[in-house]
């Protein structure tokens, strides 16, 4: 099953690394964010993954927890920002007036 | 091979599969509401899946309880920060990805989809919009 879960982590480093391409040359902001946050995914899998493979999962598990918990945070702090940044210019443009 | 890890490996080899699906969708899918897609629902199911399969490769100890909390925090926030990232999106008025066969017609938008049918099944004088699809 070690050799299961070390092909499978392999597969998963690659699967960051076609998904960096998302990051690099993605059209939008929004694309870019989408691949950093699916990377976040990949990463936590990857961690618990490492911690099986080297047979000490309590550790990596903590890790991965953390890690689950900023990857989210970040990822909706950043499209909250966004999301006033685009409705304050929206409200400049449109000038509705209160 | 334990015989739990028998039953780990078709929900590892089920997950790993999603995840190839899910960076396939989000590199090749044409605009950004689809990756979100192709994103939001393969790559979570993927990730439940291989996190499931570590659960029954490892037995049901302490390190369990810590995998199964990783699945249900996965599970709510992956759907929900792709969703508010979404809605920002739609918001900023992100161009939407049309077929080609499609092109030239007009998108309802959510208010038109919000709005009563214009009334077709009343006398047909309205006869002036009509032309809206």
């Amino acid at each position: 099953m070690i050799e299961v879960l070390t092909g499978l982590a392999v597969f998963i480093s690659i699967l960051i690394a076609v998904t960096f391409y998302r990051v690099l040359v993605g059209p939008t902001l929004y694309d870019r964010l989408l691949a950093v946050g699916a990377i976040g995914t990949y990463a936590v899998l990857l961690l618990a993954l490492i911690g099986f493979i080297y047979e000490r999962p309590s550790g990596f598990l903590d890790l991965a927890i953390t890690y689950a918990i900023l990857n989210f945070v970040g990822v909706v702090a950043i499209a909250k920002y966004l999301d006033l940044d685009s409705q304050s210019a929206s409200d400049a443009a449109g000038g509705t007036e209160e | 091979m334990t015989p739990t890890d028998w039953i780990a490996l078709p929900f590892v080899v089920a997950g790993a599969f999603f995840l190839f699906v899910s960076a396939v969708g989000l590199i090749r899918l044409p605009d950004f509401f689809s990756r979100a897609h192709a994103v939001g629902k393969s790559e979570t199911l993927g990730s439940l899946l291989v996190l499931i399969g570590l659960v029954f490769h490892h037995g049901f100890v302490l390190e369990s309880g810590k995998l199964i909390l990783i699945v249900i925090f996965v599970a709510i926030t992956n759907p929900t920060g792709i969703h508010t990232l979404t809605r920002a999106a739609l918001r900023a008025g992100l161009d939407i990805w049309v077929h080609p066969r499609d092109r030239g017609m007009r998108v309802r938008t959510g208010d038109e989809i919000d709005a009563p049918p214009a009334a077709t099944t009343s006398e047909g004088s309205r006869t002036e919009q009509g032309g809206v699809r």
